[in-house]
């Protein structure tokens, strides 16, 4: 809008208002003067604009405005009260109509005073709207941009958090029956087998094996990549970790005949503080990998102060082999997941794939890089960096529950709670020949009710049940013990997951111990026997001392020469197949034994019972065995 | 002749001047062309039984600077706030914009549309988003200025409940005269 000639206060002239409508009507202005009945004269002739949106404009002579430029109903108030105050000029907003041959203009009206008297100028604006929304369109259109940027990665994570679900679940599902079979596997092996049979057996459990690493790698992988890979910072021994790993796959190692070296520099500071599970974890894939592709010769681990960096205990290890190689166009693929130098060498070297992808991920979680050289014929060698902290003192280890020795077991009433009948069957056939008097639930709820009602020695829970899981049974008969005064009841997990954060969930929730399924005979043996030596049960003074009340003196030994009859009826009623006298003799033990200060008796009593009503000869010749042990040491104390 | 003002006011980017340029000039452009102050069109249309202008007021879409002014809703017979179904914060601003509108014009009818349905499959807007609305008893209806879908449909229900609101009030005002 150009500045309108003003006339003084005094020289208001009707010939001053003409001229400036002719400016402006020059400047393709559209001019009108406010009439007293609230429509609009035009003042100067009407530019094209103007007569292509109102082609009766010339005639017409008054018109109603608002009526054919609806916007000005929102602005007339406004001129109004600029032409009531005498203030210079007021504009209305842009706005745009649609030209009858199509297309649009875009519009502002000015109210104005010229010679003193008000004027409404409608001017064409398509400039300054072109300037306008171009600076608004970069703006929206950068925040559209940004919304859609954000929508995509929420997708993106949202698929990575799916896809890691569906592996997690997966893995457990696959697990829950792989426990069976391994468990199976290994119970079959230690039955009387022919050679051949042992062989298959033998297959079978390395298969087995084989197929549970394939599983851990693929859980472990998507764990890391959902971002969920939590690391310790714990003081460790270096010369441990690198011990540990080379024990372990020296074992394989041994059989091809290859030796696993190590070599620490003497300026790598031997306490470190970090996670020396993931770090053992890195060496073991690494010293896996090379072993796999190596026939003669040895695997060296070196580890050295790494010389890009400053810190004492950022570390430069070289796990190197003396192996086939790897070529040149495959030295940067090969840390990618699945994607071993060639599809055929899986099938040729066994594998995953997953571990170097694996590896990688958990060096780069350490602050390092991973890389290899290899010359193609002559071997590889993989280096890893990792920042790791020095340790300022040697941690104090804490001892570990030890199993009982000399095999000899407290009897000890443990409930086992797991959905999974094959499971359930896996646990009995383990803790076939022990003491223990094995009671069982199918679901959480039940297994809770059974904890609050019976006593036990010890529970074993999976964590993974329908309806109520393990976490709630156990935090649920926690708030039970504690509401009652309770002393608290070693409580296991047993669960799919072997991970940090599955462990820490099992211990928040009030577990005493995580045991990772598919669980092996001997681990299962010796938690229980650790926890139970924890528990509230007080020990037996001596390995075949039983210590009664003072008040049973008189009758316990009377007690004992009755039982000691017991173990060759019992083996003559089974010679005979007469399993409802062994099933008798059972019970009565049953019923007595801790009535005489003496619950081994009764639990070896409930076995036998059980055997006998299972018909199975075999459990009660064990039974039976351990009884006759029993009775032929035990030493009875009085207090 | 009956004159009927309807707003279209919602978050930029929703498709606004797209749902009035389908409507009135039965045209889409894919291409983002941002609205400054107001664009006005009419389109006469039956309803009830009577023949309506209307004068659709296409108002500028809300960003962090531009935001509806008061003074352009003056004399809405009734509005439709536009959502963009591709994203959820423009259903936000049209629940804060339906209570700034109700203070400026009182009760009157409107229609809250959830535009483009042609990529319906990456929307962000989810039914359970809506319940809470449609407990409300809002009018929902789902459009595309793209194809043209549930646009006709979208205009005609709020004409017609604009329609209904004129006929009482004229045959309440007939009462009170009477």
């Amino acid at each position: 809008m150009p500045p309108i000639p003003q006339p003084g206060p005094s020289q208001a002239s009707r010939g001053t208002a003409e001229t400036a409508a002719a400016v402006l009507a020059a400047m393709q202005f559209a001019v009108f003067e406010p009439m007293p009945n609230g429509k609009f004269r035009l003042f100067s002739a009407p530019p094209e604009w103007l007569q292509e949106l109102m082609p009766d404009i010339a005639e017409a002579g008054e018109c109603d405005l608002a009526d054919r430029f609806p916007l000005l109903e929102a602005f007339l108030p406004e001129a109004e009260e600029a032409w009531q105050k005498g203030a210079e000029r007021v504009s209305s907003e842009l706005w745009t109509e649609t030209r009858p041959q199509g297309g649009d203009i875009h519009l502002q009206a000015w109210a104005v005073r010229a010679g003193g008297r008000p004027i409404l100028a409608i001017e064409v604006a398509d400039v300054l709207y072109r300037e306008r929304q171009l600076t608004l369109q970069y703006a929206h259109e950068t925040a559209l941009q940004f919304e859609t940027i954000q929508r995509l990665n929420l997708q993106v994570q949202r698929a990575a958090q799916a896809k890691s679900e569906f592996l997690a679940m997966m893995s457990h599902e696959i697990r829950t029956p792989m426990n069976a079979i391994l468990g199976m596997a290994d119970l079959l092996a230690e039955t009387p087998l022919s050679s051949e049979q042992q062989r298959y057996v033998a297959i079978f459990q390395r298969a087995a094996a084989s197929l549970l690493d394939l599983l851990n790698d693929i859980l472990d992988l998507s764990k890391i990549e959902a971002g969920e890979l939590k690391l310790e910072a714990v003081a460790f021994e270096l010369r441990d970790v690198v011990a540990r790993a080379a024990e372990l796959v020296g074992i394989r190692a041994a059989e091809k005949g290859l030796a696993i070296e190590s070599e620490i520099a003497p300026d790598v500071p031997p306490w470190l503080s970090g996670d020396p599970v993931r770090l053992r974890q890195v060496l073991i894939n690494l010293l896996g990998n090379a072993l796999k592709f190596t026939e003669t010769g040895k695997l060296t681990v070196r580890i050295a102060r790494d010389p890009e960096g400053s810190d004492p205990a950022a570390l430069r290890v070289g796990v190197s082999d003396t192996g086939i190689g790897i070529p040149q166009d495959k030295l940067e693929t090969i840390f990618e997941s699945f994607s071993q130098a060639d599809s055929s060498t899986t099938r040729k070297y066994g594998g995953t794939g997953l571990g170097l992808s694996i590896s990688k991920k958990l060096v780069e979680a350490m602050g390092g890089r991973i890389w290899v050289e290899s010359t193609v014929g002559s071997g590889s060698t993989f280096y890893f960096t990792a920042k790791l902290g020095v340790a300022e003192a040697r941690p104090e280890v804490a001892a570990e529950p030890m199993a009982a020795a000399g095999g000899v077991r407290a009897p000890l009433r443990i409930l086992v709670a797991d959905d999974s009948e094959d499971n359930r069957f896996v646990i009995r056939a383990y803790l076939k020949g022990t003491p223990y008097v094995l009671d069982f639930a199918e679901d959480g709820a039940i297994a809770l009710e059974k904890l609050k009602t019976r006593a036990y020695d010890l529970a074993l829970v999976d964590v993974h049940m329908p309806a109520m899981d393990g976490y709630t049974v156990v935090r649920e008969f926690r708030d039970f013990e504690s509401a009652h005064g309770r002393p608290a009841l070693p409580v296991l997990a047993l669960t799919a997951d072997a991970f940090k954060e599955a462990i820490e969930k099992s211990l928040a929730a009030g577990f005493n111990r995580h045991l990772a399924k598919p669980i092996r005979k001997a681990a299962l043996l010796q938690a229980i026997e650790g926890h139970a030596q924890a528990g509230p049960e007080p020990a037996p003074a001596g390995e075949h001392e039983v210590v009664v009340d003072e008040e049973l003196s008189a009758i316990v030994p009377r007690f004992l020469s009755n039982v000691r009859k017991n173990p060759a009826a019992i083996a003559a009623a089974l010679a005979r197949g007469d399993y409802d006298t062994v099933r008798s003799l059972g019970h009565n033990m049953k019923g007595t034994g801790a009535s005489f200060g003496l619950p081994q008796i009764s639990a070896l009593g409930d076995r036998l019972e059980r055997a006998a009503k299972e018909q199975s000869a075999d459990s009660v010749l064990a039974a039976n065995s351990e009884l006759a042990q029993f009775l032929d040491r035990v030493e009875v104390r009085y207090r | 002749m009956i004159n009927k003002k309807i707003c279209m006011v919602g978050a930029f980017g929703v498709g606004k001047t797209s749902l009035v340029a389908r409507y009135v000039r039965s045209i889409f452009s894919d291409k983002y062309q941002t609205t400054v102050g107001v664009k006005i069109d009419k389109k006469v249309v039956q309803s009830c039984g009577a023949e309506v202008t209307l004068v659709l007021w296409d108002l500028a879409g809300e960003d962090a600077l531009t935001t509806v002014k008061p003074a352009q809703l003056k004399g809405a017979s009734g509005y439709i706030l536009v959502v963009d179904g591709l994203r959820r914060q423009t259903l936000e601003v049209a629940i804060d914009l339906q209570r700034r509108v109700t203070e400026a014009v009182g009760k009157v009818p409107f229609v809250c549309v959830l535009n483009k349905t042609d990529v319906r499959e990456t929307w962000e807007v989810k039914p359970a988003d809506l319940e809470p609305l449609a407990a409300q008893r809002w009018a929902l209806i789902e459009t595309s200025a793209k194809t043209g879908a549930g646009v006709g449909e979208l205009f005609q229900t709020l004409t017609d409940a604009m329609m209904q609101e004129h006929n009482a009030t004229d045959s309440t005002t007939g009462a009170v005269a009477g």
